[in-house]
Parts: C-alpha cells; sequence; structure tokens
C-alpha cells in the first residue's frame, strides 16, 4: 500500500540493547534444593482453557477472565437464513447424555500401545477486507500428539498452518472482489505452511492438563466413575481467583469436553463424564448436527458470557459410539471481537480425527510432508 | 528419572534460556528485580521439571509472565514500561539501520511504542524482540495462534498509527527530540 518499511521490521531493527543480560555479568545461582520447596506460583496461562499443550483453540476466547454471569442455557439462536429456533432444551440433554454415558461404559476398554496419539484438525473463522467488502476467512490447523506415556520412545508434537481460505461462496466472491489476496496483512495465507514438529523426553510426569491440573495417565485411571464425585473432585480444582463462581458450569463442560476429546480416559470415567455434563443447568440438547467437518452428530451446548460477547460452547458427540468427535464456538450475540459474526456463526472448532493408542510411529522430523487435504468443512449455516 | 538426570536437564535448560527470559523479564517491566523474576522463574522449572514442554521456551516466557503478575500490579507495571522505553528512546547508543534510513528515527519508533497499552506492547514484542515464532509467541500469550494473528494486526495497526502521530510531532518541531521525565506530549 505505502512505501514505508513493515512497523515489525521497524521495531525489531530497534531492539533495545538493554534486553541482553550485562556481558560477563554474573548469573543469579539458583539454589535447586531450596527451590524444591516454597510457594509454587501458577504455571503459564495456557493451563487454562486449552485443549492440550499445543492444540488449544479456545484460550482466545478470553474464556474465564472476567466471565460475568452467563446467559440462560436456552437461547433463541437466528441462523444465516433468518429462521428461528429454539436450541438447546436442557431436558432433552440430560437424557440424551445419560445415554451416551451408559454407551460408552459398553465400548472401549483401558487399550495400550505405544503412544497415545491425538490428531485434531482446528479451524479459526476471521473477517477481513474493506468495510465495504468484509468476508470470512478461515484458518485450518492440524495438530498431533504422540505421547510416550511410558517414557520408553520420545514423545512428538506437531502443527501444521493448513491454509486459510474464504469461508462460504459469498465470501469468496467479496474475496474475488478484493483482488483474490493470497496472504493478508495478519500473517495468514492461503498456502499451507510446512508441518512443525519436534521430539522431547517421554514419559513426562504427568502430561495431560485436566481442567487446570497436571495430571499422570494413572491419575486419570483412578478418577470417579460417578459423575456427582467427579464434578465435586474437578469442582475442587477450578481456579476461582481468576473465575467468577458463575463460569464454573462453563469451565466444567470445557474440562469435560477436554478429556472427551484428547485423553486417555477409562470407559467408567468417560461415563461419569457425561452423566456430569448432563446435569449442569444450563447445558442443553441441540439435537442432530453435523460438526464442522462434516460428521453427523448429536450436540449438547452450553451459553457464555464474557467482555467480547455471548457464544455458545457447542460438543458433539457420535450418538453410536459415545465418541466426542469436535467442541466448536458459536457466535450469539457478538460485541467486540466477535461483533462481525452472525448469531449461530461458528466462529472456532477443534475437530478429533484420532485419539487413541497405537503402535505406529510418528514420522521423522526431517520427512514431514504436508498432508493429504482436509474434508471441507462445512458451511455454518445449520 | 534420576536425580541427576533432572540437574542435568535442568542446567542445559537454564544455561540455554537464562538470556532469553531475561529480555523478556526487562521489556516487561521488571525493573530493579529483574533477576529475582528471572530466578523464580527457572524454580518453577525446576520444580515443574516433568512439565516443561519439548520447546521450553514459550513454557518459560509464560511462567515469567506469572511472576511477573504476581509481583506487580499490571498498571505500575505498564507505567514502568512505558517510562523505560521513553528512557530507551533518548539513549543514542544505537544507530539507526539501514532498513529505517531517513524514515524514521529509532526514538520515534519506541515512543510510539511507549504510547501503546501494555497489552499491543507485549504481542509486538514478542516477535520483533523475543524472536518468538507464531505459535511460541501464542503459546506463551496462553492463546491460538489465530488469535496472537488477529491481536498482532491491531496491534500492528496502532503501532503504525502512533508512529504516524510521534512523525508529525517531530516534524513541527523538528529540534524537540527529547522528552523528558516520561512525558509523551509536551
Amino acid at each position: 500500500m505505502n512505501r514505508k518499511p513493515d512497523v515489525l521490521t521497524l521495531l525489531a531493527a530497534v531492539r533495545p540493547s538493554e534486553l541482553d543480560p550485562r556481558a560477563g555479568g554474573a548469573r543469579h545461582p539458583i539454589d535447586l534444593a531450596a527451590a524444591q520447596h516454597g510457594p509454587v506460583p501458577d504455571g503459564p496461562g495456557l493451563a487454562s482453557m486449552r485443549l492440550s499443550r499445543r492444540a488449544g483453540l479456545w484460550g482466545g476466547l478470553g474464556l474465564g477472565v472476567g466471565a460475568a454471569a452467563a446467559a440462560a442455557g436456552v437461547v433463541v439462536l437466528k441462523d444465516r437464513r433468518g429462521t428461528r429456533r429454539t436450541d438447546a432444551d436442557p431436558g432433552s440433554a440430560r437424557s440424551f447424555l445419560l445415554t451416551a454415558a451408559v454407551r460408552t461404559q459398553s465400548g472401549g476398554s483401558p487399550a495400550s500401545g505405544r503412544y497415545w496419539l491425538t490428531r485434531t484438525d482446528t479451524g479459526a473463522v476471521d473477517h477481513v477486507g474493506s468495510a465495504k467488502n468484509r468476508y470470512a476467512i478461515l484458518l485450518r490447523q492440524h495438530f498431533e500428539s504422540w505421547l510416550s506415556v511410558s517414557g520408553r520412545d520420545q514423545s512428538f508434537d506437531s502443527e501444521q498452518d493448513l491454509g486459510s481460505r474464504p469461508l462460504t461462496a459469498a465470501d469468496e466472491a467479496a474475496w474475488r472482489r478484493d483482488g483474490s489476496p493470497t496472504h493478508w496483512s495478519d500473517g495468514r495465507m492461503t498456502s499451507p505452511g510446512r508441518s512443525d514438529g519436534s521430539y522431547s523426553p517421554g514419559g513426562r510426569s504427568a502430561p495431560f492438563t485436566l481442567g487446570n491440573t497436571q495430571t499422570t495417565y494413572a491419575q486419570l485411571q483412578a478418577l470417579a466413575t460417578d459423575a456427582v464425585a467427579l464434578r465435586t473432585y474437578l469442582t475442587g480444582t477450578f481456579p476461582d481467583s481468576h473465575n467468577p463462581a458463575s463460569y464454573l458450569e462453563d469451565w466444567l463442560f470445557w474440562t469435560a469436553s477436554q478429556a472427551l476429546l484428547s485423553m486417555p480416559i477409562p470407559p467408567g470415567v468417560r461415563g461419569a463424564m457425561y452423566g456430569m455434563l448432563g446435569g449442569l443447568d444450563r447445558v442443553g440438547d441441540l439435537g442432530a448436527v453435523t460438526d464442522a467437518l462434516g460428521r453427523a452428530g448429536r450436540g449438547v451446548a452450553i451459553t457464555s458470557h464474557d467482555g467480547e460477547g455471548t457464544y455458545q460452547l457447542r460438543l458433539i458427540i457420535d450418538p453410536g459410539t459415545g465418541q466426542a468427535l469436535a467442541l466448536q464456538t458459536h457466535a450469539v450475540n457478538g460485541s467486540g471481537a466477535t461483533a462481525e459474526f452472525a448469531a449461530g456463526a461458528m466462529m472456532q472448532y477443534s475437530a478429533a480425527t484420532f485419539n487413541g493408542w497405537t503402535d505406529q510411529v510418528p514420522p521423522k522430523v526431517d520427512s514431514l510432508h504436508p498432508p493429504a487435504p482436509m474434508v471441507d468443512p462445512s458451511p455454518s449455516t445449520k | 528419572l534420576s536425580q541427576s538426570t533432572n540437574d542435568r536437564r535442568f542446567t542445559a535448560l537454564y544455561d540455554q534460556y537464562y538470556d532469553r527470559v531475561y529480555g523478556y523479564v526487562v521489556a516487561r517491566g521488571g525493573g530493579p528485580a529483574v533477576d529475582d523474576i528471572v530466578v523464580d522463574t527457572f524454580m518453577v522449572a525446576w520444580r515443574r521439571l516433568a512439565e516443561v514442554p519439548g520447546q521450553p521456551l514459550p513454557w518459560l516466557i509464560g511462567v515469567a509472565r506469572n511472576v511477573l503478575r504476581e509481583r506487580y500490579r499490571a498498571d505500575v507495571r505498564a507505567r514502568a514500561v512505558r517510562e523505560q522505553l521513553l528512557r530507551w528512546a533518548v539513549v543514542r547508543e544505537h544507530t539507526v539501520p539501514d532498513v529505517a534510513d531517513q524514515v524514521v528515527e529509532r526514538a520515534a519508533v519506541l515512543r510510539a511504542l511507549a504510547g501503546l497499552d501494555e497489552q499491543d506492547r507485549e504481542v509486538l514484542t514478542l516477535g520483533a524482540w523475543h524472536d518468538l515464532s507464531p505459535a511460541a509467541a501464542a503459546t506463551a500469550l496462553g492463546c491460538t495462534r489465530a488469535t496472537y494473528f488477529v491481536r498482532l494486526h491491531r496491534a500492528r495497526r496502532r503501532l503504525e498509527q502512533a508512529l504516524g502521530e510521534v512523525e508529525e510531532q517531530r516534524q513541527a518541531r523538528p529540534s524537540t527530540v527529547f522528552v523528558a521525565s516520561g512525558e509523551m506530549n509536551r
């Protein structure tokens, strides 16, 4: 647009030398024995509201901090076609989740394998273009986590930017009017990035982030198989110093969804998770829905509110197997950063495409290739 | 893992990332307590060594953020960062690199940065000064990469705007380059 150098390049060029430790300056010695004791400050902010160590989508929603009282569980959504429908019926959510709880008790087993593997496809919608010609683009990313629980192998994580593209046909038309840009000033590009993978030592003692708590594999196996006891335990780990009490149900919903989507929890605990979800006052039933990857399922939802608007967290479950498929955020009543989303429009999704044990081995870092194109997420109009 | 393995792993972590954590803490207003805050950060890493991920830097930056937050009130720290940037703006030890040649002065960039809010400053400098990749910066901030890009995009626009304003002032008053005692406006 203009001929000025990029402002971030300028900024990098004026990096103050004060940011470097004084040359030859003594580093403070650390008394490792003393460090074993004393108060432990909170871990990084990533401990709150994240799907897993790297595949989190939800931290960015501002969930958790400053969330005001959430709206009622039953909301009237207006989809893009303008038809109004009442979503989220609490009564039927409860019975459906109890069914899912029973299903999941019978299916699956505490199998084992060399790695606990999660493959996750995520998407995030943003609006770009000029004021007169705004359009939505979807950024898709793929995450894999190969966790060696035993420590016999190295663990492996990878992520890949799958590129951004206009969300709907109308958005694509606006994108063409915009000159069909292949990249945007915020760094998004239409072309996929390289897969960025790395190995780390396996056998980390507490690799699972359950809510805000680093949890061991053994602890996951020992979680309560009774919904009430599970809720009591999880409530005890609610980070209430950062969150109003009114946010507890939203947090339990989020925590259970993450566990169901990405963690090796035994069938009994899985059932208790569904039972707990069914017991939340503000959780409602969405009925039959498809997830962002187009997979048929049944949705349950909770409506949350924070400084950036009101939105709905939707957990989509395969009713046949009781497997959780995806967690999605849909706009309800946007303000601030969410103002450009129509009611009901999908803002973000995180979809599990694999969640289980495997004896396969992760790719070598230097042989990573872009995976085959993903299934196109369906437009958010239904 | 044996104790000595842990010791070795921690020592390697400390040696490799001390400078990076130090730079982050200085830039975020660690002030005279910089050394304490860096030490506290690594102490957390030692106690939680099992949780330190394969790419430790974003995790360490995230811990340092929390240590800073516990030590200072946000508004106090934001003011300290702002005043520090304005002090750096008047230190003329750096020459303006070629890329910025005749376009804008170093002081103007730092002054424009000082005029932003602390959240924008952090988003802008994680990449530009601390050399974190978008994925690493997002992890350090506890947000998604998509959200990071959006925040960066907005912060960049505000920096451009602030830079334009600082430039206008400078051109209006070419001899008045320095600002005393942390005051942005005359």
